[in-house]
């Protein structure tokens, strides 16, 4: 019987492979300087005011 | 002494000839002739505006986003110190330590050799004695600084200067005496001399010892490109001649709000060398004004005016938004000064193959904003945006270019032209010399903002002067041929 597999990299190969690129996707995800404020900075931003994250659980709101 | 090149029979031979009667030509020719040097100093204006001679500047063409080539410089003397508003701030040491983004190299001068000359360019530019001041305070507990810096009268130099123009003995201002060529030698490594001409057909040519090219930024560059005689002569300062054109960039971040108690007064903040190291951004001005009366632009501006008024009179303005741009007066707006960064292949100034009333190419400026431009004028509102509510002062309302990276950023000049010769240690770099000599042409140097090898986040008049100011030093210690 031919296998099927046979010259593509085996079940191990490709495990490394995948978690590789998700690695390195992980990493380009990461070197990514996205600008828009987010809750990491403590920050909302609503229809482009960039609020306190806490700003609606004030007395303000 | 003021001569009219028209009437001029016979010209000597003189120790520099100094191209260009704006701030950088009338500063170094002053300051040269004080020292004894012989220097004819050219004008290809007169004393006063000419639709004639500014014709030459109209007929520059813009690519990319528009830097208004034909209004934004001045062709008489005095040069664009003639129409100037006078904001001066200096160059910080950090400017000098910290290479741009961009891979290219930064200053190859030290801070000091530029500092020690700012009292004098202070002087010429009749600043106040006690310096450069903030309008407000910093904004607290963050990376923005106040702003500090000072207003210029503004100094005209053609005015301020008319009279020690006239009366040096040792100069000879030639008005309406248009460079349209450099002659370098045809072996060797020097300038033989420049060709000029009249509007009226005098064709003739300038000799002396020393030549130092001060016509802006974009003439500077253009000259060198323009002249067969340098290209023959493989001149390696070329390479970089146009390249890295630089301006200072106006972006509207968005809109804000000031907190219940806080004075509704114009403020000034600064992006500094903190937030420049810490995140990897450029420097410069951001300015909260409020906008007190509808203001509208462009051959539709009467139409835009009356929408507007419709929409504010309505109170529908935040509404309409999608639409255009409604703000009201009582609107609190951010506009920016803030530094490009310098790069080898996008923005420059190129020749084209038509040519002008003088024979001479016409050229094409390119101007873009680089990726790393983009990165900084987005991650500098943002940071501002949250510093601004963590100071309490109020709230900020980012422009949706600033979140949404796919849309473009609208930006407009400042009319800073910088870089297009710029300094470097080696001619892989850059036009000119660490003394502003260009690059394998002994005896030829630059003058003006054309040499900075960044911008700064600073107006460029008062540097510029700074740079003048050295540049007639280390000339006047070479010594001149007796």
């Amino acid at each position: 019987m031919q296998d099927r597999y046979a010259g593509s990299p085996s079940i191990g190969r490709r495990r490394w492979l995948l978690l590789g690129g998700a690695a390195l996707w992980s990493i380009a995800l990461w070197r990514r300087k996205s600008v828009a404020p987010s809750t990491a900075d403590g920050f909302l931003v609503v229809n482009g005011w960039v609020l306190p994250a806490t700003y609606f659980a004030t007395e303000r709101a | 002494m003021i001569r009219d090149f028209q009437q001029v029979k016979n010209l000597s031979r003189y120790d520099v000839c100094v191209i260009g009667a704006g701030p950088a030509g009338i500063t170094l020719a002053l300051g040269l002739a004080a020292k004894g040097w012989r220097t004819a100093l050219l004008e290809a204006g007169d004393r006063e505006y000419s639709e004639r001679s500014q014709a030459i500047y109209q007929s520059a063409q813009s690519s990319g986003t528009d830097i208004y080539p034909g209004s934004t410089r001045l062709r008489y003397l005095g040069g664009t110190s003639n129409h100037w508003a006078g904001r001066c701030r200096p160059f910080e040491r950090d400017d000098f330590m910290r290479p741009p983004k961009g891979g290219l190299p930064g200053w190859p001068i030290a801070f000091e050799e530029m500092q020690r000359y700012l009292p004098e360019a202070m002087q010429i530019l009749d600043l106040p004695a006690e310096g450069f001041k903030a309008i407000n305070p910093d904004l607290l507990g963050g990376l923005f600084l106040a702003d500090h810096w000072a207003l210029s009268a503004p100094t005209r130099f053609g005015v301020k200067y008319a009279a020690a123009l006239q009366t040096s003995k040792k100069l000879d201002l030639l008005l309406n005496c248009n460079c349209v060529d450099l002659l370098h030698h045809s072996s060797g490594q020097e300038l033989d001399g420049v060709k000029v001409a009249d509007y009226n057909g005098k064709i003739a040519v300038i000799q002396a010892e020393q030549y130092v090219l001060a016509m802006g930024a974009l003439e500077n560059a253009r000259y060198l490109l323009h002249s067969d005689s340098m290209r023959a002569a493989r001149v390696p300062g070329l390479k970089w001649a146009g390249r890295s054109f630089m301006e200072h960039c106006n972006v509207g971040l968005g809109t804000f709000v000031y907190e219940e108690g806080i004075p509704e007064a114009d403020r000034q903040y600064f992006a500094g060398d903190v937030l420049a190291k810490q995140m990897g951004v450029g420097k410069g001005n951001i300015s909260l004004g409020i906008l007190q009366e509808l203001k509208s632009y462009g051959r539709t501006a009467a139409v835009k005016t009356f929408l507007k008024k419709i929409a504010c009179d309505m109170k529908i303005a935040d509404k309409v938004q999608f639409v255009a741009n409604f703000n009201c007066p009582g609107a609190g707006q951010i506009g920016t000064l803030l530094e490009q960064f310098p790069s080898y292949a996008g923005s420059r100034v190129t020749l084209l193959d038509e040519r002008d009333f003088f024979g001479v190419r016409k050229i094409k400026v390119h101007w873009e904003l680089s990726r790393e431009d983009q990165y900084s004028i987005r991650t500098i509102a943002k940071e501002f945006a949250m510093q601004f509510a963590r100071a309490g002062l109020g709230f900020v309302r980012l422009s949706d270019f600033i979140l949404d990276e796919k849309k473009p950023i609208p930006v407009t000049p400042h009319a800073h032209h910088m870089g297009t010769t710029r300094m470097a240690a080696s001619p892989d770099w850059g036009v000119v010399d660490k003394n502003c000599r260009v690059f394998g042409v002994n005896n030829l140097y630059v003058a003006g903002s054309s040499v900075f090898a960044t911008g700064g986040g600073g107006n460029p008049t008062m540097p510029l002067l700074q740079l003048s100011l050295r540049l007639a030093d280390h000339l006047h210690s070479l010594g001149r041929a007796e």
